[in-house]
């Protein structure tokens, strides 16, 4: 029987029973009229009696709590105004928090998309110093190659993390395609093999062997579309016949957005000199990650050590095995700890706000509740009632979070196209749904059990509101201390001297990935040529070319200082750039001894450099470097004619993400070996002008067509593009960490606006009379705001302990800022002084409108 | 016959449940006759408030002591619900009388000690 049917029922039941009273009164000899009445009389009230009949039949919990659902939603359709308000404070906490809980899943928690992820690891060489820590690096060739020689329970695999968009061409059609470089045994240990063909064979895996190619299915889709065979097909890439020898499965990927894979090709030489190999190994049946992480040390003693640094410092060697999962995604895990730490605060200044709303509004209910448990609903119904309001309000709030979540995540795509794939494998899932629920039900809870507590209270003294505003305040500070030193150390690196003018100045880049330019003089003659025919283009003041431009990843290269090798000498690193005369004058370094290379610097005539100021101080002591001698790559000596000045160049190493790191630079045309890195960089074409930067793109575009018309020209960026694109993760951490903050010290104002208004409307009467009385405006206005300062001054107080928390977090990632900065912290004072400031004297700014006399007679 | 307000006594609280158990034991009932049966045979000590009665009745039916069905009042064109009693329900009334009768002979002692 259902509520309805049963309700009808009593009723039924009730009337027969006051029918047959009537009958026995009209037997007694009443009137029928008056027989009706007096039964009626009799039985006192039909409506309380079904009422409490009703009441033994709620014992449903699911029927009584859909019953109070409906009272709350109805009451939550009153009023529109608040439940917005409500709603979009949690729609945006718990939105930005599930959106970072997608990210956080992704790089911490999910499996990764292969057979038994939990074997696969992630191999790096750690350097540990006693006095000096450790230095983490990625494979050289040569440490591969131990690793290799050495598996004993496990199967090894090694490749490189960097992907290159290159050009493929398939009969006279042409793809621009990102292609990654992978060892023989890379989809073996991930453990997913192509599903047409086969993965790559040891011979095709060293130099000069056959040149082969396995495709995403993705691409063999774009490319051959649903036509069966395509292993044995041929295809060109940068020019080069490959042949297709495999297909991987649909949706396979290999970490980042890749639609072709060659083989490495690791070698000990080249590339493999330096720290350019990802390695990584699958965890054979029967051992374990840590009996690998045994062999791997035992292992490690057999390393060659490095000779001791100039201070003696001796590093140690040593192989370092995580799960692939974690060192995957290492370099994003801290911001994310940040990012998560960060919404979480803004979660609970925004339930804490919500609560403080809720409260306000519960005491407009208060008569009617008191009325309520006078007539005898219990305690616990009323609690569980109250309760209930502001869990439904703040579940339509939750709704709201999934599209905000969304949204969020898709602004964050946008933001930043390169996080590591992390940000395209972030979904929001059936876990973040998970997620997004139990915060808003934790949010409601703690929004909703104070409200819910106060209309109970058997003291029916009103909760402090200033209390809660003072949390909020507390838990902002350390939100704006975090971002305030993080937005100062990315603003200390953005602002950095470039070294170089970036003004009216325009990069192109051309892919020399090209089986035609294989020899040095060919690539020789078409930067003479291009640079010459540039510099006749009207509006052109300098153009030169060089392989790379400061602020981007620069080519790194092993260097020894002095003209012969010495017993015992150091190996440093260097990024080198090889260039065309005019290159350092177009982009403005300033020369600051010695002389320039120029024209008559030739494959010929005696190998020369320039080094920059940084390399000078750091290898040389800052001596006058001009006339040494250095050797690159242990090779034959080069003389250093002259130094130049310092330019930010992108920084891998520890510190700042930006840095005047030592340069080489050599001109073009004493370069021989270009294959390999060609492969990594398109060189750029710097040319500075006052013109639009359309008309010359147009211009410059006809002149490389004439030189060579099936070399494309890229599209234009200029210094501060690459500025940005290099400094993006740091640029989406700052501008997502400000967001947030300054989202909490929103919610912070309202809470105080709130605060200050309520007092202020509640006690009108009250400061009309002291007006009456004498009272000037001055002086009420500064007594209705001293509640909202005091109680935020009182969150700020109690704020400080967090702020070690938020100092602490924020230490390893800031730059060229003190962890206690006094000016940041200064201008943290300012603003939420300000803000709190303007938050307390606006409400109480209508009291200066308040005619005292209209209040008394209002009395 | 009617008592005035004074000679009335209160209902002790949970055993008007016992007392219309008690009476559903002479066969099945209606509401109304339920209530005038108990203020008959109490000598009207006990005036059965229709917001106890139908509560008691209800709550009987949901422990499933008591069934119902709708009928012919006798003599009247009127129907009514009657209960009648299970026999959960009579093992319910037996639990309560012993108890009941326990209460009855404590309080006797503590009052009228021997």
């Amino acid at each position: 029987m259902n509520r309805k049917e049963r309700d009808d029922e009593l009723a039924r039941e009730l009337r027969a029973h006051m029918d047959l009273e009537a009958d026995e009164l009209r037997e007694q000899g009443l009137s029928p009229e008056e027989a009706r009445l007096a039964a009626r009389r009799a039985f006192g009230s039909p409506a309380l009696a079904m009422d409490q009949t009703r009441d033994v039949w709620a014992w449903n919990p699911v029927d009584a709590l859909s019953r109070q659902l409906r009272f709350a939603l109805r009451r939550a359709r009153k009023s529109k105004g608040f439940t917005a308000t409500v709603a979009l404070v949690i729609a945006l906490a718990v939105g930005v928090t599930t959106a970072i809980f997608a990210l956080i899943d992704v790089a911490f928690f999910k499996p990764l998309p292969y057979p038994e992820p939990d074997r696969l690891a992630y191999v790096t060489m750690t350097f540990n110093a006693a006095s000096r820590g450790t230095v983490e690096q990625v494979l050289t060739g040569a440490q591969w190659e131990i690793l290799r020689d050495n598996a004993g329970s496990f199967e090894p695999a090694v490749y490189s993390e960097w992907t290159t968009g290159v050009n493929c061409g398939v009969g006279d059609r042409a793809f621009f395609v990102q292609q990654q470089r992978v060892g023989a045994s890379f989809f073996q240990v991930l453990g997913v093999l192509p599903v047409q063909g086969r993965s790559f064979s040891k011979e095709e895996d060293i130099e000069n062997g056959p040149r082969a190619v396995v495709l995403s299915e993705s691409l063999r889709r774009r490319i051959y579309g649903e036509a069966a065979e395509v292993i044995g097909q041929k295809l060109l890439l940068r020019g080069e016949p490959y042949t297709v020898v495999g297909v991987m499965p649909p949706g396979f990927r290999s970490g980042v957005n890749v639609d072709l894979w060659t083989p490495l090709r690791a070698s000990t030489h080249g590339e493999g000199e330096g720290n350019n190999y990802q390695g990584m190994l699958r965890v054979k049946p029967g051992a374990s990650l840590s009996a690998v992480a045994g062999e791997l040390d035992n292992l490690s003693k057999s390393l060659p050590l490095r000779p001791p640094g100039r201070d003696g410092t001796q590093w140690q060697p040593r192989f370092k095995v995580q799960p692939l999962l974690e060192g995957r995604s290492a370099v994003v895990r801290k911001p994310l700890l940040l990012l998560l730490g960060a919404v979480a605060m803004v979660l609970l200044i925004g339930a804490i706000n919500v609560g403080g709303l809720l409260l306000a509004k519960q005491s407009g209910r208060a008569a009617e509740l008191a009325t309520r448990l006078a007539l005898g609903a219990s305690r616990r119904q009323v609690f569980s009632e109250v309760l209930l309001d502001s869990l439904v309000l703040v579940a339509i709030g939750g709704a709201l979070a999934v599209p905000v979540s969304v949204a969020a995540l898709d602004g964050l795509r946008l933001l930043n196209d390169k996080m590591f794939g992390l940000v395209e494998a972030a979904a929001i899932d059936g876990r973040a749904l998970a997620v997004a629920m139990a915060c808003t039900l934790g949010a409601g809870l703690i929004a909703g059990v104070l409200p819910a507590w106060q209309s109970v209270s058997r003291k029916r003294r009103a909760f402090p509101l200033g209390l809660l505003v003072a949390g909020q305040v507390a838990l902002v500070v350390p939100l704006l201390v975090g971002a305030g030193l993080l937005g100062r150390s990315f603003l200390g690196v953005w602002m950095m001297e470039a070294g170089f003018d970036l003004n009216n100045l325009v990069i192109a880049r051309i892919s020399l990935q090209d089986a035609r330019y294989d020899a040095p003089e060919k690539i020789q003659r078409l930067f003479r040529d291009g640079i010459a025919r540039i510099r006749e283009v009207p509006g052109v003041e300098a153009a030169g070319a060089g392989l790379t431009v400061p602020f981007e990843r620069q080519l790194n290269q092993g260097v020894r200082t002095g003209a012969q090798p010495v017993p015992g000498e150091r190996f440093r690193t260097t990024n080198l750039i090889y260039m065309t005369p005019g290159y350092l004058e177009a982009l403005r370094v300033p020369l600051l001894r010695g002389r320039a290379l120029k024209d008559g610097d030739t494959a010929g005539t005696a190998k020369v450099a320039v080094v920059n100021d940084a390399f000078v101080r750091r290898y040389l002591d800052g001596r006058d470097a001009v006339g040494e001698y250095i050797r690159l790559g242990g090779k034959e000596p080069v003389q250093i004619v002259g130094v130049v000045g310092d330019t930010a160049q992108r920084n891998f190493e520890r510190g700042a993400p930006l840095a005047p790191i030592p340069a080489t630079y050599i001109p073009v045309t004493q370069m021989t070996n270009f294959a390999l890195v060609h492969q990594w960089f398109s060189p750029a074409w710097v040319v500075r002008s006052q013109r639009g930067e359309e008309a010359l793109a147009r211009e410059l575009g006809e002149v490389m067509r004439s030189l060579d018309p099936m070399l494309p020209l890229s599209k234009f960026t200029t210094p501060a593009g690459i500025k940005s694109r290099t400094l993006g993760l740091e640029r989406l951490l700052v501008s997502l960490l400000s967001s947030l903050s300054a989202l909490g010290l929103l919610l912070c104002v309202l809470g105080v606006y709130g605060l200050v208004a309520s007092a202020v409307a509640e006690r009108t009467k009250e400061i009309g009379i002291r007006m009456a009385l004498g009272a000037t405006v001055p002086h009420v206005v500064r007594k209705a705001m001293r509640p909202g300062l005091l109680w935020a001054l009182a969150g700020v107080v109690a704020g400080v302990p967090l702020l070690y928390l938020g100092r602490t977090v924020v230490a390893g990632m800031i730059y060229g800022v003190a962890p206690w900065d006094p000016l940041t912290y200064a201008a943290i004072a300012g603003v939420l002084l300000l803000a709190v400031g303007a938050a307390s004297l606006l409400p109480a700014l209508t009291l200066t409108r308040l005619d005292p006399a209209v209040t008394l007679r209002n009395q | 016959m009617e008592k005035s307000e004074t000679e009335r006594v209160e209902l002790l609280y949970g055993t008007l449940d016992m007392l219309v158990l008690q009476t559903l034991l002479f066969g099945p009932c209606h509401g109304h006759a339920i209530a005038k049966h108990i203020q008959r045979t109490s000598d009207e000590a006990f005036l059965v408030e229709h917001g106890s009665l139908y509560p008691a009745l209800h709550r009987l039916e949901r422990q499933g002591w008591v069934t119902t069905n709708w009928d012919k009042a006798p003599g009247k064109n009127r129907e009514v619900k009657y209960y009648l009693l299970t026999p959960a329900g009579k093992k319910q009334l037996t639990a309560q009388q012993n108890k009941w009768a326990q209460l009855v002979a404590a309080i006797g002692k503590v009052m009228r000690p021997a």
